[in-house]
C-alpha cells in the first residue's frame, strides 16, 4: 500500500460553482476498504508543485467506483478539477479509523459542511443501508437540492433542540468551527446522546509520522490521523 | 555487474553502523518508522532515522504546524516527541522487527540532557546510531543555537563521544555563518558523520490575518525550494571533512540524490517528499541500483564527489 496506487476518473463534472465531481475507479481490493471516515492521500500537480498530498474522504458507490466531492478552492483542489474521463490520479491508502453509528442508533443526525461532504454522505450510505433513518444540517453554500444528498436523507435547515431530541445519535463532520457549533448546540439543549465530532485537519503524511495535525482535546493533544478522525464531542476543547 | 551501494558510518568504531544501501529516511519526516512499517518493506530501507527525541516529553509548538510553500513545506512541530523513556518502552522495541538500522535522532536544551538521553540510547540494542538534532530552527532553547556556534556544536559532541560508543551523526544546520567550520569542528570532537542539512528558517505571513500563519511564528523550510542549497552545502562540507557527509534536502527522486553524491554525500535522507509518496525511500534506493548499472558504476565510491574540480574519473 505504500507504493502509489493508481485511479482512473471515470467521470468528472463541475456540479456547482465552486463544486466539481470526480468518480474513480480503483482496484476493488482498495475500493472496499473505503469505509466512512477513511480517506486517500492524493497525489496533486507534478510532486513539486503542490508540494503535499491532498487527503480526501471519499464515498464508495460500487464495487470499484468511489465518488469525491470537491470545493475548488486552492492548487490542489484546483488541479483535481482538471482532471478528465481517462487521466489517471495516484494516492496512497485509504487511512484512518472508520465511523460507524454507534450500536442501536435508529435516528442518525448529521451536521456538516462542504470539507466534511464526502464523509457525511459516506456515512449516510452505511447507517441507510442499515435501515437507520438519516437527517442532515448542511452548512454552507452547496444546493443540496441537486441531487446532491440521497433522497432518504432528511434535511434540516437547523441544528436546534428540535433535531437533538428527534435524533439518538449526533455526528459533526467538517470545519473544526461546525464541530464547535453542534458542541454548543448539544450543551444548550441539554442533549445526552452520543455525539461526535470531526473536525476536517489538514494532514501532512497522513500516518502520525509528522504531528501536524493536533486537535486539542480535554484528555490533551492528540493527531487527528493517528487518534481521530472522529473524537467525543464533549472531549474537544 | 551488482552495484555496492552498501554504506558504512563509524568504520573502525566499536559500533559501525553499516547500511545496505545510502538512502535513509529524514528526522522528523517518518515518526518512529513503525508508523510505515504496514505501507512499506523497511528491509529495503538503508536506515531509519527517528523523530528528535528529548529527556521529557514535549507538547511542541501550537498549531497550525506547517503550511505548503512553493515547492516546500514551512514547519514548526516544536519537537512534539513523546520523550525517550517511553520511546524505549513503546518503539523500540518494534524496531528490530523493522529489518532497518534505527538511528535515534536526540535533541534538548543543555548538554546534560543530549548526554542523558545518549546514555540511555547506549543500553537499547535496536538503536544503531545517534543523529545530534544541534539544528532545530523552532525551539527557543537548544536546537540550532547549539549547531550555529563550532564550539557549541562541539561541546555537545565531544560530551557524547565520551558517553557512548554508538555511531554519532551530527545534524547541521544551514542556518549557521559557516556550515563548514560547524563540520570542522565535530569531526574533531568526534562525530562519526555529519548529516546537512536541516531546514532553513523561514516565515508565511498569513495576510488576512496580519500575522505569521504558524502557530509558532516561523518555521524551517524543506523540499524541493531547499535542494540547491543543501547540495552547495554538502559541496563545502564534503571538502573540509573526511567523515562521511550525509545529504538531505528535496531529494524525491533518484537524480537529486546523484546531485548530493556527487557533491560528496555518501548517504542521503528523504523527508517530506514520502509525505506524498511514502514509497519514495525505497525507489529512489532501487532507481540509484538500477543508475549506477546503466551507467557502468560499480561502486558509489565511483562517483562520490565525482563533480568536484579534480575528481579523477569524471566523464
Amino acid at each position: 500500500m505504500g507504493a502509489a496506487e493508481t485511479a482512473t476518473v471515470v467521470q468528472s463534472a463541475a456540479l456547482q460553482p465552486g463544486l466539481f465531481g470526480l468518480r474513480l475507479e480503483a482496484d476493488a481490493r482498495l475500493v472496499q476498504a473505503c469505509e466512512p471516515g477513511r480517506y486517500l492521500m492524493l497525489s496533486v500537480g507534478d510532486g513539486n508543485e503542490p508540494y503535499l498530498p491532498r487527503p480526501y474522504w471519499v464515498r464508495r458507490v460500487s464495487a470499484v467506483w468511489l465518488n469525491l466531492l470537491v470545493g475548488v478552492g486552492g492548487a490542489g483542489s484546483g488541479w483535481l478539477a482538471t482532471r478528465r474521463p481517462g487521466d489517471p490520479v495516484e494516492f496512497f491508502g485509504p487511512l484512518g479509523t472508520t465511523l460507524i453509528p454507534p450500536p442501536r442508533t435508529r435516528r442518525l443526525l448529521l451536521s456538516g459542511d462542504l470539507p466534511g461532504l464526502n464523509c457525511l454522505l459516506a456515512l449516510a450510505d452505511r447507517a441507510l443501508a442499515r435501515d437507520i433513518e438519516v437527517a442532515l444540517v448542511f452548512h454552507g453554500a452547496v444546493d443540496t437540492s441537486a441531487r446532491l444528498i440521497p433522497p432518504d436523507v432528511e434535511l434540516l435547515t437547523e441544528l436546534n433542540a428540535s433535531a437533538l431530541t428527534w435524533a439518538d445519535a449526533l455526528y459533526a463532520i467538517g470545519d473544526p468551527s461546525v464541530v464547535h457549533t453542534a458542541k454548543a448546540a448539544l450543551r444548550t439543549a441539554g442533549s445526552r446522546i452520543p455525539a461526535f465530532g470531526v473536525p476536517h485537519v489538514p494532514l501532512a503524511c497522513g500516518v502520525g509520522a509528522c504531528y501536524g495535525c493536533l486537535v486539542e482535546t480535554r484528555r490533551g493533544p492528540k493527531l487527528s490521523c493517528v487518534n481521530g478522525p472522529a473524537f467525543g464531542l464533549a472531549d474537544l476543547s | 555487474m551488482s552495484q555496492e551501494t552498501s554504506v558504512t558510518i563509524g568504520a573502525g568504531t566499536p559500533r559501525p553502523l553499516t547500511m545496505r544501501n545510502p538512502v535513509m529516511s529524514a528526522a522528523g519526516t517518518f515518526g518512529y518508522g513503525v508508523e510505515y512499517a504496514r505501507l512499506l518493506d523497511l528491509s529495503r530501507v538503508g536506515a531509519i532515522v527517528t523523530k528528535s527525541t528529548t529527556v521529557r516529553p514535549r507538547a511542541g509548538a501550537s498549531m497550525p504546524r506547517w503550511v505548503e510553500t512553493p515547492s516546500g513545506v514551512l514547519n514548526a512541530i516544536g519537537l512534539n516527541n513523546p520523550g525517550i523513556g517511553r520511546v524505549l518502552r513503546e518503539y523500540a522495541p518494534k524496531w528490530s522487527s523493522l529489518r532497518a538500522p534505527v538511528v535515534l535522532s536526540i535533541a534538548g536544551e543543555s548538554v546534560e540532557e543530549y548526554v542523558e538521553i545518549a546514555q540511555r540510547a547506549e543500553e537499547a540494542e535496536a538503536i544503531a546510531g545517534l543523529e545530534l538534532n544541534v539544528s532545530c530552527p523552532n525551539v527557543s532553547e537548544g536546537g540550532a543555537l547549539f549547531g550555529s556556534d563550532p564550539v557549541q556544536a562541539a561541546s555537545i559532541t565531544g560530551a557524547l563521544r565520551a558517553v557512548t560508543s554508538l555511531p554519532l551523526i551530527v545534524k547541521l544546520t544551514p542556518n549557521a555563518a559557516s556550515v563548514a567550520e560547524v563540520a570542522m569542528a565535530v569531526e574533531a570532537a568526534g562525530a562519526d558523520a555529519v548529516s546537512l542539512v536541516n531546514t532553513i528558517a523561514g516565515l508565511v505571513i498569513d495576510v488576512e490575518g496580519r500575522r505569521p500563519f504558524l502557530g509558532n511564528g516561523g518555521g524551517g523550510l524543506s523540499g524541493p525550494a531547499i535542494r540547491p542549497v543543501a547540495v552547495r552545502l554538502v559541496w563545502d562540507v564534503a571538502r573540509v571533512v573526511t567523515v562521511p557527509v550525509v545529504g538531505l534536502g528535496g531529494i524525491a527522486r533518484v537524480e537529486d540524490a546523484l546531485q548530493f553524491i556527487m557533491a560528496g554525500a555518501s548517504a542521503v535522507q528523504v523527508g517530506s517528499a514520502g509525505f506524498a509518496k511514502p514509497d519514495t525511500i525505497i525507489r529512489v534506493a532501487e532507481d540509484l541500483a538500477d543508475w549506477m548499472a546503466r551507467h557502468g558504476v560499480a561502486s558509489l565510491d565511483e562517483i562520490r564527489g565525482c563533480a568536484m574540480p579534480g575528481c579523477e574519473g569524471r566523464e
